[in-house]
């Protein structure tokens, strides 16, 4: 199934699977949490994963950047970013990390300045002359929608802020090393209705740049800000498809079920 | 009123022996008993200082400031200065840190972020283990071995290749004896090691692992995780176990007292000979004759105490910080 060829409803070009997960088996120790799953992840569009709490779709996520690398954790099949396997990548991850940013359920500062939350992951990447860099924090924090809240308390503490800005804030970190694919981990769970209508907003504009892929617990959310949706039950990806369409038509009885609020 | 009813039956059937038996220690008692515990504790204390005030005043009335400014020493004439002393316990303790903090921090880092699962229960109780080696032990290791070491081959060394720098050099001068400051530092070090490397375990296993990820997330190495986030996030709960081992590096007796050589003399050089407050009084008191000799004596000891008392109180106040602030 390619699904850049069922785009034309959108206005937005034409895209490529970013990351393709071709047969991935994820163990926990003894314990399977992904099997056999297979999908596709756009460019420049937003997938979301929905379903019921454990059932695999943070695993999923997880795999994407390899946060959650331990051992006793084991996977077989393949992630695809680009062509390259990134479960075959030995050592140093912290060049995959530079290409797939993530966000978490809870916002999580960094303990030191507002400006430094930013500068401090693009000083991992590249050193730049003063000037250079507040050009760079300050591109960063515009782009997620926060700049015109701090751009007076720069030096401040980046825990010192409420937690939608914190959440913004870590957006704004992800995204200033300039990634390809951001990964979103439920990240309006902790957060008021208000902020919530932010993150959304913010996601649905870097959809523009990003290949964006959100965990969430909440239909509404997938339902306005998805351009495709996968669910998942109990480690399955038991259905894939555009949002509108299967929100509206759901081709399996699980997935109406689940979406219509009968389970989960 | 059924149930009621009930109720009385229940009453009626109920046997003899499920009614509560007067207990030896009541309520009461029992709280009466626990709060003179801990007021005996406390006035153990309070007695302790106030006895140390008492005791000390003669020294201080004769020798006013100069007591804590001069470092004449001489029980013939009566002199008694302790600037001596304070700065052998507070050079050693400096040494002491300098070897303790990194070794702590690092054992910390390795036993939550490196460590193999199987490798972290026995690493951990190794290095607790050397808390539980007496300090008499640790004096007649000191002596025995690390002292020859030292001055066969440590002190040479750093005297030939540190002594001719200027300023830096200035700490490395003299023959090696062996014994002295740095001998002493060391071996302090060690001791300490243990209580600041327990805390600093615990307060950056406190980190949310949320954190961690999201560090990690960005691209950061271990080491940039380490030193520009969980180090940052826990600073105050490490800074209070560096107190708490800082507090009993002053205080420490019986292993100083083996190896500083015991002079009453303030050198540039870290290699010289010298003495520690705790280490005059094991040495001296005995032989103590004379109400002011005794009562100088007494003297440093209260200046020991309230050092040692205001260093572990900045440790609590550090540590209660620390747990206010880790949260999510």
């Amino acid at each position: 199934m390619t699904l850049a060829t069922r785009d034309d409803a959108t206005a937005l070009p034409l895209t490529e699977a970013k990351i393709e997960v071709k047969h991935l088996n994820y163990f926990y120790g003894q314990n399977q949490a992904l099997k056999d799953v297979s999908i596709d992840f756009l460019d420049r569009r937003v997938t979301t994963l929905i379903g019921p709490s454990g059932c695999g779709k943070s695993t999923l996520l997880r795999a994407l950047n390899r946060i959650s690398d331990s051992p006793g954790q084991r996977a077989e099949g393949q992630v695809l970013l680009e062509d390259q396997n990134i479960l075959d990548i030995k050592g140093d991850l912290t060049a995959l990390r530079a290409r797939v940013g993530m966000v978490f359920q809870k916002p999580t500062p960094f303990p030191m300045s507002i400006y430094d939350n930013i500068a401090f992951p693009i000083r991992l990447y590249r050193r730049l002359p003063r000037p250079e860099m507040d050009q760079e924090v300050e591109q960063a924090l515009r782009k997620a929608a926060l700049w015109e809240e701090v751009k007076d308390k720069l030096r401040q503490s980046g825990l010192s802020l409420s937690g939608g800005q914190q959440q913004r804030l870590c957006i704004a970190r992800a995204i200033a090393i300039k990634p390809e694919v951001l990964l979103l981990d439920e990240p309006a769970s902790a957060l008021d209705p208000i902020s919530t209508a932010l993150i959304d907003e913010l996601v649905w504009e870097l959809r523009q740049d990003y290949c964006l892929i959100m965990v969430t617990h909440n239909m509404q959310q997938a339902a306005r800000i998805g351009d495709y949706v996968g669910f998942m039950y109990l480690g399955e990806l038991v259905e894939f498809g555009e949002t509108e369409a299967m929100f509206s038509a759901p081709k399996q009885k699980r997935t109406e079920d689940y979406i219509t609020g009968r389970f989960g | 009123m059924q149930s009621d009813v009930i109720a009385e039956d229940a009453a009626r059937e109920m046997p003899a022996s499920y009614q509560l038996r007067p207990s030896l220690i009541t309520d009461g008692g029992y709280r009466l008993l626990t709060l003179s515990a801990a007021i005996l504790v406390v006035l153990c204390l309070l007695g302790i200082f106030l006895l140390l005030v008492v005791e000390s005043l003669p020294a201080f009335q004769r020798f006013g400031l100069g007591f804590v400014t001069t470092m004449a020493w001489n029980p013939v004439r009566e002199l008694f200065g302790g600037l001596a002393p304070m700065y052998g316990t507070l050079v050693t303790s400096v040494i002491a840190m300098l070897i303790a903090v990194p070794l702590a921090f690092g054992t910390a880092f390795f036993v939550n972020e490196l460590c193999p699962h199987r490798l972290r229960g026995p690493i951990t109780l190794g290095v607790e283990l050397l808390a539980a080696i007496p300090s008499i032990i640790y004096g007649m290791w000191g002596l025995f071995v690390l002292v020859p070491i030292l001055a066969l081959y440590v002190q040479p060394f750093l005297i030939a290749v540190i002594g001719p720098i200027p300023v830096l050099g200035a700490l490395f001068q003299g023959p090696p004896f062996g014994i002295g400051m740095l001998t002493a530092g060391a071996i302090l070090g060690v001791m300490v090691t243990p209580y600041i490397a327990a805390v600093a375990r615990q307060v950056i296993a406190d980190v949310p692992p949320l954190l961690r990820e999201a560090a990690y997330g960005v691209g950061a190495t271990r080491w940039e995780v380490y030193r520009y986030v969980l180090m940052p996030y826990a600073s105050k709960g490490l800074m209070g176990g560096v107190m708490l081992g800082l507090g009993r590096a002053l205080g420490e007796t019986m292993a100083v007292t083996f190896v500083i050589g015991n002079a009453h003399r303030i050198s540039m050089s870290l290699l010289a000979p010298a003495t520690t407050i705790s280490a005059t009084l094991a040495n001296e008191f005995t032989e103590a004759v004379g109400d002011l000799y005794v009562s100088s004596l007494l003297g440093l000891g209260l200046i020991l105490f309230v050092i040692t008392f205001v260093v572990l109180a900045i440790a609590r106040f550090l540590l209660a910080q620390h747990s206010h602030e880790v949260k999510f």
